[in-house]
């Protein structure tokens, strides 16, 4: 079992996601995290998907998600040759002792404090997911209101790119 | 020329060579079905009992023609019913076009009268579905439904047409039909290697599945076989590629299947998957299926490799032009020392025993056979009436059985021969074989072989049980027969008359073979009911997640 990032090339078409998680659902392929967005062409979206299993697993995810006909291109993200973000939101509750260190332990860890109001701070980080993972680990101590992350997109370094006319389909 | 949508369906169904749909009116496709009645003179509409009588109808017709096989049916309701027949199809790979009305655009998401969520709703038992949201677009969508649903591995298509799009008008162009050429390449990846794996087995076998059929590869299949003396079996979706009694071709594979090609496969150096999906059907254990083999699979379908059992090769393509660049490299050979060992499987092989007295399931079988001639298309529903056809007809042709492999639809059968009797224009006999069971699931399509003096033969293996579910409780359930007795009280010879056409009872051989001759004669729907004893079991068995070790012979 192993955890990768696969890129999901479709077409911009309404309904487009459903198919991709009817599927997902439908061969039991597990989700742990899905973005999806327009890009800079109106005709495309781009999806990112974090899932885990074998390598038998990832032939079949890839092999059936590719049957959809509005699936243009699928193929796994290669974390040494890829920049993998995401986005994560933090609330906690500061008191007057701990806001000073909290702020700190943000700021040390390249996160950004967005706002501050009612006692309460908002947290913004952008990274990638295992940072934020551990990022959140540290924090854990600390008063937490409430939390949301986007789940990873993720682009090829280099001249690499994925566009309509570079596709096999 | 300026159309309304209703029109635009008429003529792209005419332009994709389309003459028959079969059908059901109501509200949301009511715009349709007026432009249909003025086109009424070259599409044949054919109204059944029930939707889902006519998405079997358009499997039906499809399987025995080879064409794409289309229905309609309204909003709703009218939708749903056709979602047993599209997943019977999805699963089976049969090119079918369904249209669907819906509710207006304006109407949709607010719960209308008859609405519902179609497309959500098919989304996993379509090859891919529309919904039209701009009249401009109902042209071209209908043609690339056309054009998916027989394109690649085939699969039913579904288009849903909300009800102000099919009145809206816009300009529209004639096109030619498009064109589904089947796949074919220079050359395949590994073709080779899979050469020599071939040339160099000891103990060949081959498998082949609806794909050869699909592709109509029966041809090179059966050079193949010849050329390599390759003995093969196949599963229920390729039953009559190859001739029954030709040489090498050893009959059914899988948990009812014969011994010997079970027995092959579990001691094969060499096992040859042609089109074929390796089912939990056919690959009892997945673990342990031809665990002594390198195994080739040969499939257009990409992600059918390695989806339930690891191969060694594997070659991507339409099955007929993968064997027609592979048949070169093959090598002139035999194999008389496996030939002699599948032979001393082949006398193990299970052979029911005869009795006139009564009426035993081979035996009616076989005496339809001999009566139906070689040209008859059979179709069934679901159980154990399915596996002795599939098992005692001497399968002559590659659109002569006609069942619902992978799905398993009990009902299937009635529909399927409605629209099989289209098809072949009555060239020949339709014949469908059916149990008790499964033919109260839709009986009521009766009614349609009436209406259109179809001679659709149906004979009832009648055990007055649900004879397949009652053989597993027997089997692994100690004999708690839960539900599988019914006590229905149905008389056969009444419904079938009550409905306009001609009932036979019949307990002996002899009285079958008199009422077959009559039925064969008619022109108009017969049923013979035939009185089967209940403790009859389809033999021999493979019970799941075994091997041929297990094999059940009495």
């Amino acid at each position: 079992m192993s955890k990768h990032f696969m890129v999901i090339i479709v077409k911009n078409n309404a309904g487009v996601l459903a198919r991709i998680s009817s599927l997902f659902c439908q061969r039991a392929f597990n989700i742990e995290s899905l973005t999806v967005s327009t890009t800079d062409s109106p005709l495309i979206s781009r999806i990112t998907v974090a899932t885990s299993g074998d390598d038998a697993y990832f032939e079949q995810l890839r092999s059936q998600t590719l049957k959809l006909s509005e699936v243009l291109e699928i193929y796994p993200v290669d974390t040494d040759s890829t920049v993998i973000r995401e986005l994560l939101l933090l609330k906690l509750r500061v008191t007057d002792q701990n806001r000073d260190q909290i702020v700190s332990i943000a700021e040390s860890n390249h996160a950004r404090v967005l706002s501050e109001q009612d006692h309460c701070l908002v947290v913004e980080m952008t990274a990638d997911p295992t940072t934020i993972d551990l990022f959140i680990e540290l924090m854990m101590p600390f008063d937490f209101v409430e939390m949301c992350r986007t789940g990873a997109t993720a682009i090829a370094k280099g001249a690499t790119s994925f566009h309509p006319d570079s596709i096999s389909k | 020329m300026l159309l309304n949508g209703s029109d635009i369906v008429s003529e792209v169904l005419l332009e994709q060579g389309v003459d028959t749909i079969f059908g059901y009116p109501g509200g949301g496709v009511l715009n349709i079905y007026d432009s249909f009645y003025k086109y009424r003179d070259r599409l044949h509409h054919v109204i059944t009992a029930h939707e889902q009588g006519a998405a079997h109808a358009a499997d039906g017709y499809a399987r025995a023609t080879g064409k794409t096989g289309v229905c309609i049916a309204t909003s709703g309701p009218g939708a749903t019913n056709l979602v047993t027949g599209l997943a019977t199809a999805y699963m089976d790979s049969v090119p079918m076009v369904a249209i669907t009305g819906n509710v207006g655009t304006g109407l949709i998401g607010r719960d209308a009268f008859q609405e519902v969520y179609i497309i959500g709703i098919s989304m996993p038992i379509t090859k891919h579905n529309f919904q039209v949201r701009r009249v401009e677009e109902l042209a071209d969508t209908l043609r690339e439904a056309f054009r998916l649903a027989h394109t690649g591995r085939f699969g039913p298509v579904l288009v849903d047409i909300p009800k102000d799009i099919s009145a809206a008008v816009t300009e529209f162009r004639h096109q030619p039909p498009v064109e589904t050429p089947r796949t074919v390449r220079e050359s395949y990846p590994g073709l080779e290697t899979v050469a020599e794996a071939i040339n160099g087995a000891k103990r060949p076998f081959i498998l082949y599945g609806g794909g050869v059929r699909l592709s109509e590869a029966g041809e090179e299949l059966r050079e193949l076989i010849r050329k390599a003396d390759i003995p093969a079996s196949y599963t229920l979706m390729a039953a009559g590629v190859l001739g029954y009694g030709e040489r090498n071709n050893m009959g059914l594979l899988g948990m009812h299947g014969c011994f010997s090609g079970n027995k092959a496969v579990d001691n094969c150096d060499l096992l040859i998957n042609i089109g074929s999906r390796f089912s939990d059907r056919v690959a009892l254990n997945m673990s342990k299926f031809a665990a002594n083999a390198k195994i080739v699979h040969i499939d257009i379908d990409p992600s059918e490799v390695g989806k339930n059992i690891r191969v060694d090769y594997s070659l991507i393509g339409d099955v007929k032009d993968v064997l027609t660049k592979l048949l070169p490299l093959v090598k002139e050979t035999t194999h008389p020392q496996w030939q002699l060992q599948i032979d001393a499987w082949r006398v193990r092989d299970y052979h029911p025993k005869d009795d006139a007295s009564v009426l035993k399931p081979h035996q009616v079988i076989g005496t339809i056979c001999e009566m139906a001639g070689p040209d008859a298309v059979y179709t069934t529903d679901v159980g154990q009436h399915q596996m002795w056809a599939a098992q005692y007809l001497h399968h002559t042709g590659p659109r002569n059985f006609l069942t619902s492999g992978g799905l398993g639809t009990m009902g299937y059968g009635y529909g399927a021969a409605i629209g099989a009797e289209f098809g072949i224009e009555g060239r020949h006999p339709v014949i469908h074989i059916t149990g008790d069971g499964s033919f109260h699931m839709n009986l009521n399509e009766a009614c349609t072989a009436v209406s259109y003096g179809l001679p659709i033969i149906s004979v009832i293996f009648n055990n007055r049980v649900l004879g397949m579910v009652r053989q597993w409780q027997t089997v692994f359930y100690g004999k708690r027969y839960s539900s599988s007795e019914p006590e229905r009280k149905t008389d056969y010879v009444k419904v079938i008359e009550g409905f306009g056409g001609t009932g036979y009872r019949v307990t002996d051989l002899n009285g079958f073979r008199e009422a077959f001759a009559k039925a064969l004669k008619a022109d108009c729907p017969v049923w013979i009911d035939c009185e089967i004893d209940r403790e009859e079991r389809v033999l021999p068995m493979i019970p799941a997640g075994c091997t041929s070790a297990d094999t059940i012979m009495d």
